[in-house]
C-alpha cells in the first residue's frame, strides 16, 4: 500500500490470510478450496468493482472476475501474493469492460458538473454526501485513477500502463479527483489551518 | 511504519509454458480447433505440415492429433475449463478449418481454404481466404478481406466489414453497422436491425442484391451506369438518389414501396429500411 | 508561478514525486501561502480517508453463479466445453415449424412474393401494388405463423432464462440488448401493419424481423446450454 509521504498511518485493509494451501488445492481442481478463496477475497473485489464501475455492475464484474481467476489459476506461480495477483486480474477485467460499456453508452463525460466543485466542506452538513458516494460521482477517468492510486495503492506508472494513458495524465487525474473530493469528507473537528 | 508493495506491473502474469509441435498433414485435411478463451492466430506456408505454437498455463496440456483427415488441436486440464491459451498456427496453403471459442479473438491471414470461425466475445479477422468463409460472433467485430468464395457472416453486436470479396456475400447482424467495400459478387444480402448498411461495390448484370435495416440508413454507392431494377421499401424512412441516376418517380411522394429501372434493369436490387434514410450515391 | 500552478503541484508534493528543486520551491511557497497549506491538508485528509475505506461483501451471495459457470462441483466430469452455436443442434418441433413458415413468408418469401406480384413487363417506373388474392393467402398463413412462432419464442425464452447464469454476464447483456432492439423493431412493424394490413413490404418486414428474433433466441439458447 502506498503511503502518503506526509504523516504516517498504517491501515490494514484486508486480513492476512494464508492462501497458499488453498491456492495449491484449487489449482488441482478442488472446488471447496476455491470457494474458500472466494469467500476470503470477495469483499475486496466487490468493493473495487463497486467503486470503479458502480453498484449496478459490481455483482457481474465480481462474478466474471472469479471465473477468470479460475480459468487463469494455472498461470499463477506464487511470485506474488495470491490476493495481489487476483486483484490485478480484477482491475484488468474492470478496465476492459469500461471501454466496451463506454462505447455502448457513449458516456465519455469528463465534465465536472456531476460533482460540486466547492473547495470547502458544505456549510450544511445534512446535505453532505458520504465519501464513497462522492467517489462514485467523480468523472470516470479521475475516479478510476483515484480508486487505483489512493484506495488500492497502485503506482502511476502501473495505472498509466493499464489504462493506456500517460503518467502525466494519471497524475493530473489523481489531483483532480482529490481536489473534487475535498468537500465531501465527513465533517471533522477543527483540523483546518494546522499542518 | 510505511509498508511498500513489491513492484509489480499490472500486465498479465508471465506465461509459464510453451508448446511447439509440428505435424505432417495429409492432403485435404481439415483443422479443428476449439479454444475456450484466448487468441487464435493462423498463417499459411508452403509445406504440408501444421505447426502449433501455444502459450498456456502449466496445468493445461495442448495436444495435436491427426485422425484420418482431421487435425484436432485442443487444450485440456483434468478439472474445469482450461485457462487462456494463445495459439499461433501455421498451416498448409488451402487448408480447411473450423476455429471456435468463447472469449477468443481469431485472426487468420493467408490463403486458407474453407473456414468456419466462431466466437462469442472475441473479434474475428479473416484475410485472403480462398474457400468459403463462415464467420460468427456475438460481441466481436468481424472483418473479412479478400476472398473468392462465398462469405457468410453473422454477428449480433459487433461491427462487420467485408472488403475486396468476389463471391456471394451474406451478412446479418442485429445491433451494428455493416460495411461492404469493393465487393464484386453476383449475390449480396446484408441486413441489420439497428445499424447502417453501406455497399460500395459492383452491381453485376443479372445479379441479386438486398440491403436492409430497420432503424438505420441504407447507402448504395455505385456507378450511375448500372443496369438494375431497384425496389425501395420503407415505412417512415426517406429516399434520395443522386441526380446522375436520373430516377424518375411517378408519384411526387412515393408510397411505402416503389421501383424504378436503371439502364436495362438487369440486376435486382432491393433497398429497405423501416425508418432510416435510403440513399443512392454515385461513385 | 500563478496560484493555480502551485496548487496543481500539491498532489505530487504530497506523494513525494517532486524533484529537489521543485520541492524546495514549493516548500518555500507553502511557508508563505496559507491557502495552499489548507489545500494540502485537505488533500492529505482525502488520501487518508481513502486508505481507511472498508470493504463490503456483496448483498447477494455470488458463489452459486460462479460455481455454475466454472463447472463445479462435478470434478470428475469431462472438460466443460462451451462451443460456439454452430456445433450445437437445437431443435424444437415448434421452432422447426415456425422457421419453415417464416421462411416461406419472410426474406426468402419476399422474393417469391415479389415475383408473384410484379407484372412481367417492367415499365419505366411503377409503384408496387399487390393483387388481393396474394394477400388473402398471406393473411391466413400469418395467423398460423403467429401461433407457432409465439410458442417457439416462449420455449426458447424459457431455456435461456433457466441457463443464462452459465453465460458470461457481458454476453448476456449484449444478447438481451439485441433482443430488445429486435422487439422494438417488431412492435413498430406491428403498429405500422395494423394501420395498413395490406402492405406487402410491412408484412414481409415483420416476418423477417420475427425470423431474426427466433434466430437470435436460438443462438442464445444454444450458447447457454452448450455445456451439455
Amino acid at each position: 500500500m502506498h503511503e502518503p509521504s506526509v504523516g504516517a498511518l498504517t491501515v490494514n485493509r484486508t486480513p492476512a490470510v494464508d492462501d497458499a494451501a488453498d491456492v495449491a488445492l484449487a489449482q488441482s481442481g478442488d472446488g471447496h478450496a476455491f470457494e474458500r478463496l472466494y469467500r476470503g477475497h470477495v469483499a475486496r473485489v466487490h468493493s473495487l468493482a463497486r467503486r470503479m464501475a458502480g453498484p449496478d455492475e459490481a455483482d457481474e464484474l465480481t462474478q466474471d472476475t472469479f471465473v477468470r481467476v479460475w480459468e487463469k489459476l494455472g498461470t499463477f506461480r506464487g511470485e506474488a501474493a495470491f490476493g495481489t495477483w487476483l486483484h490485478r486480474l480484477a482491475v484488468n477485467l474492470i478496465l476492459s469492460r469500461r471501454s466496451r460499456m463506454g462505447r455502448d453508452r457513449q458516456r465519455f463525460d469528463d465534465a465536472d458538473g456531476a460533482l460540486d466543485l466547492r473547495p470547502t466542506a458544505p456549510a450544511r452538513p445534512e446535505l453532505a454526501i458520504d465519501f464513497e458516494t462522492a467517489i462514485a460521482r467523480l468523472p470516470e477517468g479521475a475516479k478510476h485513477v483515484f480508486v487505483l492510486h489512493d484506495v488500492e495503492g497502485y503506482r502511476h506508472d502501473e495505472i498509466a500502463g493499464q489504462m493506456g494513458i500517460a503518467v502525466g495524465t494519471s497524475k493530473a487525474q489523481l489531483h483532480r479527483a482529490r481536489m473534487l473530493l475535498r468537500g465531501h469528507l465527513e465533517p471533522k473537528a477543527k483540523e483546518r489551518g494546522r499542518r | 511504519m510505511a509498508i511498500t508493495v513489491p513492484v509489480l506491473l499490472l500486465a498479465a502474469a508471465a506465461w509459464p509454458q510453451q508448446t511447439d509441435t509440428t505435424v505432417a498433414v495429409p492432403r485435404g485435411a481439415r483443422l479443428e480447433l476449439d479454444a475456450h478463451a484466448g487468441t487464435i492466430r493462423v498463417a499459411t506456408w508452403e509445406r504440408n505440415e501444421l505447426r502449433v505454437r501455444a502459450e498456456h498455463g502449466s496445468r493445461d496440456q495442448v495436444t495435436v492429433e491427426v485422425r484420418g483427415s482431421v487435425v484436432k488441436v485442443d487444450a485440456s486440464r483434468r478439472y474445469g475449463i482450461p485457462s487462456f491459451v494463445e495459439y499461433d498456427l501455421t498451416v498448409p496453403r488451402g487448408m480447411a478449418m473450423e476455429l471456435g471459442g468463447v472469449e477468443t479473438e481469431i485472426t487468420v491471414e493467408g490463403p486458407v481454404g474453407d473456414i468456419t470461425a466462431s466466437s462469442v466475445e472475441g473479434g474475428i479477422s479473416i484475410r485472403g481466404a480462398t474457400g468459403t468463409v463462415s464467420a460468427n460472433s456475438v460481441e466481436g467485430d468481424i472483418v473479412i478481406q479478400g476472398g473468392t468464395g462465398t462469405i457468410h457472416v453473422t454477428g449480433v453486436d459487433g461491427e462487420i466489414r467485408v472488403s475486396d470479396a468476389k463471391g456471394e456475400v451474406t451478412v446479418e447482424t442485429v445491433d451494428s453497422d455493416i460495411t461492404l467495400e469493393n465487393v464484386d459478387g453476383t449475390s449480396v444480402d446484408a441486413g441489420t436491425v439497428d445499424g447502417t448498411v453501406i455497399y460500395r461495390g459492383t452491381i453485376h448484370d443479372g445479379g441479386r442484391y438486398r440491403f436492409t435495416s430497420h432503424d438505420g440508413d441504407v447507402l448504395l454507392e455505385v456507378p450511375e451506369t448500372i443496369n438494375a431494377t431497384v425496389t425501395v421499401a420503407t415505412f417512415e424512412g426517406s429516399f434520395e438518389a443522386d441526380p446522375a441516376f436520373k430516377v424518375q418517380l411517378t408519384q411526387a411522394r412515393p408510397g411505402k414501396r416503389f421501383s424504378f429501372v436503371l439502364g436495362n434493369g438487369s440486376a435486382r436490387v432491393e433497398l429497405e429500411s423501416f425508418d432510416g434514410g435510403i440513399r443512392l450515391i454515385r461513385r | 508561478m500563478t496560484p493555480d500552478q502551485w496548487t496543481a503541484r500539491l498532489s505530487e508534493y504530497l506523494d513525494g514525486e517532486l524533484d529537489g528543486a521543485e520541492r524546495q520551491a514549493l516548500d518555500a511557497h507553502l511557508d508563505k501561502c496559507a491557502d495552499c497549506r489548507d489545500t494540502l491538508a485537505e488533500l492529505k485528509r482525502v488520501t487518508l480517508r481513502a486508505t481507511a475505506l472498508s470493504d463490503r461483501e456483496p448483498a447477494a451471495d455470488l458463489w452459486p453463479g460462479i460455481a455454475a459457470r466454472i463447472g463445479l462441483p462435478a470434478a470428475t466430469a469431462a472438460r466443460v466445453s462451451r462451443l460456439a452455436p454452430r456445433r450445437w443442434s437445437f431443435t424444437l418441433p415448434q421452432l422447426a415449424a415456425a422457421a419453415l413458415l417464416l421462411a416461406a413468408v419472410g426474406a426468402g418469401g419476399f422474393w417469391a412474393l415479389q415475383q408473384s406480384l410484379t407484372p412481367t413487363p417492367v415499365a419505366r417506373t411503377q409503384p408496387e401494388t399487390a393483387p388481393p388474392e396474394g394477400l388473402a393467402r398471406l393473411a391466413s398463413r400469418r395467423d398460423e405463423v403467429d401461433d407457432v412462432y409465439d410458442r417457439a419464442v416462449a420455449d426458447l425464452e424459457r431455456v435461456l432464462a433457466e441457463n443464462r447464469s452459465r453465460l458470461d454476464t457481458a454476453t448476456v447483456r449484449v444478447l438481451e440488448e439485441s433482443l430488445r432492439t429486435i422487439d422494438r423493431a417488431l412492435a413498430r412493424a406491428r403498429t405500422a401493419l395494423a394501420q395498413d394490413p395490406s402492405d406487402s413490404y410491412l408484412n414481409a418486414h415483420l416476418a423477417e424481423t420475427m425470423r431474426r428474433k427466433l434466430d437470435l433466441l436460438r443462438r442464445a439458447a444454444a450458447l447457454a446450454t452448450a455445456s451439455s
